[in-house]
């Protein structure tokens, strides 16, 4: 069984750029759908099974943190696992994201190669394509 | 990254912006910089502009301007979608998203643990032709693109002067 995924960003473009990196990263994919803010992201995640969201941090409405936040609350990060991908590449805004609860963070501007290899550390074995 | 942080000049934040555009431009667009400047003028059919603003130990704004043809060329390759599907709306995001990364790396390298805001880009009409600040143009493989930045303060090159402790 693939992989669900939910890709988190305010920029149409980024969440099209996300898409085309996880279909092409070889990682198996049974779903995957999107969101623009953290608030539509946590809308969908009590509505639908999803493994995986990937997630900028600064967006309107609900920021990717207060999504980890609240997805920590109510038990969704137990069973779900995050990855962030974000032009903040302070040391602080890595481990403050990792504090919330983060499992991987990615850094803009990324090569493809390097968002898979976080994908392949942030999912282990299961699902490698 | 700069040797004495506490110092920068105009030179070094012009050296920053030619680094952090030729790595946004390699890794996420796959094209480099044929050639950039400083002086001279940039005609564009149908220029894409786009603004945004930073806050913090470091503040300024940064604009990009792309020419749409540039753009859809540059946004076609990253996205798969065939030129003709990238509209003048995407575009702007892709001017937009290209100016938050150029920014983000440029202010990564003059203050690497600095808790900065940046705003979301927006869409600005043409520049009025402002003298402050450092332009820079960069001639890709696809066509021209333009970046302006202007920081608080900023030293000229000589004598350079500490900016921040």
């Amino acid at each position: 069984m693939g992989l669900r995924v939910l890709i988190v960003d305010d920029s149409p473009l980024m969440r099209t750029v996300v898409r085309r990196v996880m279909l092409l990263s070889g990682v198996e994919i049974d779903l995957c759908s999107e969101a623009s803010n953290g608030l539509e992201a946590l809308e969908w995640l009590h509505n639908h099974p999803v493994d995986l969201v990937l997630t900028d941090i600064n967006m309107p409405q609900m920021s990717g943190a207060d999504l980890l936040r609240e997805m920590k609350r109510t038990g969704l990060l137990a069973r779900i696992r995050t990855l962030v991908i974000s032009t903040d590449s302070t040391d602080h805004r890595i481990h403050d994201m990792i504090e919330l609860g983060a499992h991987g963070y990615v850094t803009k501007p990324f090569h493809p190669e390097a968002l898979r290899q976080e994908l392949d550390r942030v999912l282990g074995n299961e699902y490698a394509g | 990254m700069l040797a004495d942080s506490s110092v920068i000049t105009r030179a070094d934040v012009d050296a920053l912006i030619v680094t952090a555009a030729a790595q946004v431009l390699e890794k996420m667009f796959f094209t480099g910089i044929e050639t950039s400047g400083n002086e001279g003028d940039i005609k564009m059919d149908s220029p894409v502009q786009v603004e945004l603003h930073f806050d913090g130990p470091l503040s300024g704004a940064l604009r990009l301007q792309i020419d749409e043809q540039v753009a859809r060329s540059l946004g076609s390759s990253l996205t798969c979608l065939e030129p003709d599907e990238f509209s003048r709306d995407c575009c702007v995001q892709l001017a937009g998203e290209l100016a938050n990364m150029i920014c983000g790396c440029l202010l990564s390298h003059l203050e690497p643990e600095a808790n900065l805001a940046l705003t979301p880009p927006v869409e600005t009409p043409e520049p009025t032709g402002a003298k402050t600040g450092i332009r820079r143009w960069f001639c890709l493989p696809e066509g021209e693109l333009i970046i302006h930045f202007l920081l608080e303060p900023i030293c000229d090159s000589s004598p350079p002067a500490r900016v921040s402790s």
